[in-house]
C-alpha cells in the first residue's frame, strides 16, 4: 500500500508535466489576443505591445518556460521569484490571481461536489438494490425509469425546473448564491442526479450478479433475515464497481459544472474554465487544467486505497 | 460497514465549509449585475459597470447632474476658471474633501492619477484621452520610446541597468512636471493647460478615469515592512523596495503595477462609500465613507452588488425579492416581460398622464397606480442608452483575400442601407421595440446637438444606386450583374455566436437584402475572439457592431471614421471626413462647432454610409417603480449609487 502511494505520488510532477505542455501548446493556438476585452475600446497599440511583453506573451518559449518555472515553484526554488506554486495573474481578470480565484473558488465547488457524491450515492444505491432484488418487477422497472430520467435529462432543465419549483412556486429556498445550507441543496440535488443514475445501474447489475451466488443462498440457508442477506452480504460485493466509478465521478463533480454553477450562481471555478477558453486567459486556463489533473490523480489514488482497504482479495493480486 | 468513517468524514467536511462561510446580513441596497466587476482603479477602468462603482468610490473635480447631464462642482468648491483662450483650466479644491483613511484630497492627488493614466507603463484602456492636455502625448511617446531603447541597450552589470531604469524613471518624473500642462499651485489648486481648446474638456473632467487615487495606498508604501497609506509617515516617497505594488522592471525600465491596493482594508477613496467586502464573482459591498465631506447627498447606508451570470436566474431572484436593482436584463423572454408592461401602461395611459401632468415622474406616477393585474408588469424598464447597433461595411478597397471590393464604391454601400426596414427588425426579430436611427449618435443624448436625417428606408431609391454604380439584374435571373456580365460576389456577413440577438438580425438582414437588391448573403457565425481577428484583419464584407459613447461629445462617435482610428474596423478613409473633424476641432464657438460636426455626421450617413446605422441600444432593468428610487433615465446612464435608495411603503410589496 505504501509502496502504491508513494509510486503515484511520484508520478503526479510527471502527469502535471504533460498535460501542462499539451494544454499550454493547444491553448496558445487559440486566436486572438487575450489582454483584449471582450466590448470596448481597444488600447493604443503601444500599450498593447507594452502588456504581451510584460506577460511575456509576445513568444510560446518565453511564456512556457517562465510560466513552468513560477507554477511548479522551481523560479522560488533558485530565488528567481517570490512566491511557489505562482500560477500568475488571471489575463482577463488583472485584479485577481489564479491562485486566487481557485483558491475562493475550488472549495466552493468541492463542498457542492462531496454534497453531490452523498446524495447520489443515497439516491444511486436505494434505488440500485430495489430494483436489482427482484429484476423485472414493477419496482425494478420504476428504478430503471428513474435512471434513464437522471442520465438523459441534461443539468439546465432540471436545475430550472427545480429552481422554479422550489423558489418561486413553493418559496422553500433561495434562488442562488453561496453561504449557508439552504444554497447548496438544490445545486447538490441537480448535480448528484446524473451520478445517482449511473450509480443505480452499476448497483442493480452488481445486485442482480450477488443475489445468485452461492454465499447469498449460503447465508438465507442459514437462517439470515432478506434485508441481513441484502445489505450486508449481496451490497458489499456489488459496491465494489460503484466504487471504482466514484474516483472519477468526484473529480468530476468537485472540479465543478459549468452549468449547474451558471443556473444557480454558485461561485466555483467551472465556470472559469470554459469563460477562460473563451477568453484565451493562458493562465487560467493553465492552472484550473493543472489542478483538475492533480485532483484527478489523488482522487484516483484515494479510491484504490479504499478499494483494497474494503476488499483484501486486491491486495494479493 | 468499512464506508461509514469515509462517509462521516466527508459530511463534516461539508458541513465545517458551510460553516465557515459567512453571509452579512442584507445591505440596504442590492445590485446585481451580469458579470464581475473588473477593477475598481479608474484609470484602468472601460466597462459601464466599472464606472458604476467609480461614481461611488471616487469623487472627480467635478461631476455631472446625472438626470441632465450638466456639470456641478464635486471635489473642486466651484467649476474652474477658464482662460479667454480656452486652454487653461484652474480648479480650487474644497477643504473639507477627505481621503478615507482621514488624509485631505489634494491637488497633486490629481496630477499624480492623471499622470499614471498618461504613461504607457499603466496601460489605460483612455490615455488618448488625456492627449488634449499640453505635453501628454509626448510624453506617452517619449517614454515609450525611451523604455524601448533601454530594454535594446546592452550593460556592463545588473547594477548600471537597474541604475539606468532609476534614471529613466525619475527623468520621466521630471518631464512630467516641467512640460505636461497639469501644474499643482498650491494643495488646493490645480492649473491644468491644454493642448488646443476642447469643448468637452469639463464634460471629460466628469469621466471616471479623471478621478484622483491616493498614491501610498496606490503603490503601497511600506514603513518597517508594513503596508501604511497614510501620507503623515512619509516625508518623501520611498524607495520602491518600500513600495509593496509597484516595481521597476530594470529589464523593461517600464513600471510595473499590481492590482493588489484594490482590496477591503486597502483601498483608500474620497467618493460617498468606501470597500467593505469584494468576493470574486460573488459579491462586493460597500459602506458609507465616514470621512466623505456631504454625508446628506447619500441614500443608502450600505450596497451590495452581486454578481448572477445566468440572465434567468438573474431574473427568477429578482421575482423572488432577493435583489432591489437587475442592471442588465437580458433573459431570452424580455421582450415578453416588456410586452406586460406596455399592457400595463396601456390600461392606466390616461391616470399616468394625469398624474405625470401634475409634476410626477413615471416612476413616482407608477408607482401610485394599483398592482399589475394577470399578464401584466411594471417592474421592467428599458431605457435607450448611449449606444449604437449597426452593421459595417468594409470600405477598404480590395477584401482580406485580395479580390475587389464592391462596397468601397458609396453608392452600394448606400444602396444597402437604404433597403433595411430597420422597424421590422425592432418589432418582429427583437421585439423590444428600440428607436430605430439613421444616422450614427443616439438622438437626443448630446445637449444642444441636432442629430441629421441620415437615409431613410427607400428600396425603390437603393436599386437607382445600384444600377447607377453599373449592378443591375441583366439576364433577368433575379440576381444582379456589372457591365461585364460577373455576378455581384457572394457577401460573406459575419456575425458573433453567444447571443441569438444577432443571429436573427442577421438573418433578417439576409433574407431583406437578398429580397430588395438581387444579391447573395452567406451567413459566417464567429466566436467573439474569432470575429475580432477578422474585423481586424478586414476578412468581411458586412460584419455586425455596435458602439457606447464616452463623453458628452458628437466626436466619441465620429472620431470612428478617422482614418487610421485605432477601432476604425471598417478601415474606412476619407480625407474629405478628417479634414471636417479637424476643422471642428480647431473651432472655437461651441455653437459653430456642433455645426460642423452635424455636417460631418450629415455627410457620413447620408453620401459615405460606412456602415447601416440599425437602432439605438436599449438597457433594461428591472426594479419596483415607486419603491427604488434615484435611478437615471439619461441615455448616458451614468449610475450614482449613492443616489439610489429604498422607500418602503405599504401595499407596495405586490409586484
Amino acid at each position: 500500500m505504501r509502496r502504491l502511494i508513494l509510486r503515484r505520488l511520484l508520478q503526479l510532477p510527471l502527469i502535471l508535466f504533460v498535460v501542462y505542455t499539451i494544454t499550454f501548446t493547444l491553448a496558445w493556438l487559440i486566436p486572438g489576443n487575450p489582454m483584449e476585452k471582450p466590448e470596448g475600446r481597444r488600447p493604443l497599440p503601444e500599450i498593447m505591445q507594452a502588456m504581451l511583453e510584460q506577460y511575456h506573451l509576445d513568444s510560446y518559449w518565453g511564456f512556457y518556460v517562465d510560466y513552468l518555472g513560477k507554477a511548479s515553484g522551481v523560479s522560488w526554488a533558485i530565488g528567481a521569484h517570490d512566491q511557489p506554486f505562482d500560477l500568475g495573474p488571471s489575463l482577463q481578470h488583472e485584479n485577481r490571481s489564479v491562485n486566487e480565484i481557485l483558491a475562493a473558488g475550488l472549495p466552493v465547488s468541492m463542498t457542492l461536489g462531496f454534497s453531490a457524491v452523498l446524495i447520489a450515492l443515497l439516491i444511486g444505491l436505494v434505488t440500485g438494490v430495489i430494483g436489482g432484488v427482484k429484476p423485472g418487477s414493477f419496482s425494478d422497472a420504476a428504478s430503471l425509469l428513474v435512471a434513464m430520467i437522471g442520465i438523459s435529462l441534461p443539468s439546465f432543465v432540471i436545475g430550472t425546473v427545480l429552481l422554479v419549483v422550489f423558489t418561486v412556486w413553493l418559496k422553500w429556498l433561495p434562488v442562488g448564491g453561496w453561504g449557508s445550507l439552504a444554497t447548496l441543496i438544490l445545486p447538490a440535488i441537480t448535480l448528484a442526479l446524473p451520478i445517482a443514475a449511473y450509480i443505480a445501474r452499476l448497483t442493480r447489475f452488481g445486485m442482480i450478479e450477488q443475489m445468485q451466488a452461492d454465499y447469498v443462498r449460503t447465508a438465507r440457508a442459514k437462517g439470515l433475515s432478506e434485508r441481513q442477506v441484502i445489505w450486508k452480504h449481496a451490497l458489499k460485493n456489488a459496491f465494489l464497481p460503484v466504487l471504482s466509478y466514484l474516483g472519477p465521478a468526484a473529480a468530476m463533480a468537485m472540479t465543478g459544472s459549468f452549468v449547474v454553477e451558471k443556473v444557480f450562481a454558485v461561485p466555483g471555478v467551472g465556470t472559469h474554465f470554459v469563460e477562460a477558453v473563451l477568453s484565451k486567459d493562458l493562465t487560467l486556463i493553465m492552472g484550473v487544467t493543472l489542478s483538475y489533473a492533480a485532483m484527478l490523480v489523488l482522487f484516483n489514488l484515494v479510491v484504490d486505497v479504499l478499494y483494497r482497504w474494503i476488499d483484501p482479495r486486491i491486495q494479493q493480486a | 460497514m468499512k464506508l461509514t468513517l469515509p462517509l462521516l468524514v466527508l459530511l463534516s467536511l461539508v458541513a465545517i465549509s458551510i460553516a465557515l462561510d459567512d453571509t452579512p446580513p442584507r445591505a440596504d441596497l442590492v445590485i446585481a449585475n451580469r458579470s464581475d466587476i473588473f477593477t475598481l482603479d479608474p484609470q484602468r477602468m472601460s466597462y459601464l459597470k466599472d464606472f458604476n462603482m467609480a461614481y461611488a468610490l471616487y469623487e472627480g473635480l467635478v461631476r455631472w447632474n446625472n438626470d441632465d447631464f450638466t456639470i456641478q462642482p464635486a471635489a473642486a468648491d466651484s467649476l474652474p476658471r477658464v482662460s479667454t483662450d480656452g486652454r487653461t483650466y484652474t480648479f480650487h479644491l474644497r477643504g473639507d474633501a477627505r481621503w478615507s483613511n482621514g488624509d485631505p484630497v489634494l491637488a497633486s492627488d490629481f496630477a499624480y492619477a492623471w499622470m499614471r493614466a498618461m504613461l504607457p507603463d499603466t496601460a489605460a484602456d483612455y490615455s488618448s484621452l488625456f492627449f488634449m492636455i499640453e505635453g501628454a502625448r509626448d510624453l506617452f511617446d517619449w517614454r515609450a520610446q525611451a523604455t524601448r531603447a533601454h530594454a535594446m541597450r546592452v550593460f556592463e552589470s545588473p547594477e548600471e541597468r537597474d541604475a539606468a531604469a532609476q534614471a529613466l524613471w525619475r527623468q520621466t518624473l521630471d518631464r512630467f512636471d516641467s512640460t505636461v500642462g497639469v501644474s499643482v499651485v498650491d494643495d488646493r489648486t490645480l492649473r491644468i493647460t491644454l493642448d488646443r481648446p476642447v469643448a468637452y474638456a469639463l464634460d471629460l473632467f466628469c469621466f471616471p478615469v479623471f478621478y484622483p487615487v491616493h498614491q501610498p495606498a496606490v503603490e503601497g508604501w511600506m514603513t518597517d515592512g508594513r503596508l501604511d497609506a497614510r501620507r503623515a509617515m512619509y516625508d518623501e516617497p520611498p524607495p520602491f523596495g518600500d513600495r509593496r505594488f509597484v516595481s521597476l522592471n530594470p529589464a523593461t525600465a517600464r513600471l510595473e503595477q499590481k492590482h493588489d491596493w484594490q482590496r477591503p482594508g486597502r483601498i483608500v477613496c474620497n467618493g460617498p462609500y468606501v470597500l467593505d467586502a469584494w468576493r470574486y464573482k460573488r459579491d462586493l459591498r460597500l459602506v458609507r465613507n465616514e470621512h466623505f465631506h456631504s454625508p446628506d447627498i447619500v441614500a443608502s447606508d450600505s450596497v451590495v452588488v452581486l454578481t448572477i451570470e445566468d440572465t434567468n436566474t438573474a431574473v427568477l431572484a429578482f421575482e423572488s425579492g432577493g435583489i432591489d436593482w437587475l442592471t442588465d436584463v437580458n433573459a431570452e423572454y424580455q421582450a415578453d416581460m416588456l410586452a406586460q408592461r406596455r399592457a400595463y401602461e396601456a390600461r392606466y395611459a390616461s391616470e399616468l398622464e394625469r398624474l405625470q401632468a401634475g409634476g410626477a415622474t413615471l416612476d413616482e406616477a407608477i408607482g401610485q397606480l394599483p398592482p399589475p393585474g394577470d399578464g401584466e408588469r411594471r417592474n421592467i424598464h428599458a431605457f435607450p442608452s448611449f449606444g449604437t447597433d449597426f452593421y459595417s461595411f468594409n470600405c477598404r478597397p480590395t477584401l482580406g483575400d485580395g479580390r475587389v471590393n464592391p462596397f468601397a464604391t458609396p453608392a452600394v454601400r448606400r444602396a444597402f442601407a437604404q433597403s433595411v426596414d430597420k422597424r421590422a427588425i425592432v418589432e418582429q426579430i427583437t421585439r423590444l421595440g428600440e428607436p430605430v436611427i439613421d444616422s450614427f449618435i443616439p438622438i437626443g443624448s448630446i445637449p444642444g446637438y441636432d442629430s441629421p436625417e441620415g437615409l431613410p428606408f427607400d428600396i425603390a431609391q437603393a436599386r437607382g444606386e445600384l444600377r447607377q454604380a453599373g449592378w443591375e439584374d441583366r439576364d433577368a435571373d433575379g440576381l444582379i450583374e456589372n457591365e461585364a456580365g460577373e455576378p455581384f460576389p457572394v457577401i460573406d456577413l459575419l456575425y458573433t455566436t453567444g447571443s441569438p440577438r444577432y443571429k436573427w438580425i442577421s438573418l433578417e438582414l439576409k433574407s431583406q437584402w437578398e429580397r430588395a437588391l438581387g444579391v447573395r448573403i452567406e451567413l459566417r457565425a464567429k466566436e467573439t475572439k474569432f470575429y475580432k481577428e477578422d474585423l481586424k484583419e478586414g476578412k468581411f464584407m458586412i460584419a455586425r457592431g455596435r458602439w457606447y459613447g464616452d463623453y458628452g461629445d458628437p466626436t466619441t462617435f465620429l472620431d470612428l471614421f478617422r482614418t487610421g482610428n485605432g477601432n476604425n474596423d471598417r478601415g474606412y478613409s476619407n480625407p474629405a471626413v478628417d479634414a471636417m473633424l479637424d476643422r471642428a476641432e480647431s473651432e472655437l464657438d461651441s455653437g459653430r462647432r456642433l455645426e460642423a460636426l452635424q455636417a460631418c455626421e450629415q455627410y457620413l450617413f447620408e453620401v459615405e454610409l460606412p456602415l447601416v446605422p440599425v437602432c439605438q441600444l436599449l438597457q433594461i432593468y428591472m426594479y419596483e417603480p415607486g419603491e427604488v428610487t434615484g435611478i437615471s433615465g439619461h441615455p448616458r446612464l451614468a449610475q450614482y449609487l449613492w443616489r439610489i435608495g429604498r422607500v418602503e411603503h405599504a401595499g407596495s410589496s405586490a409586484r
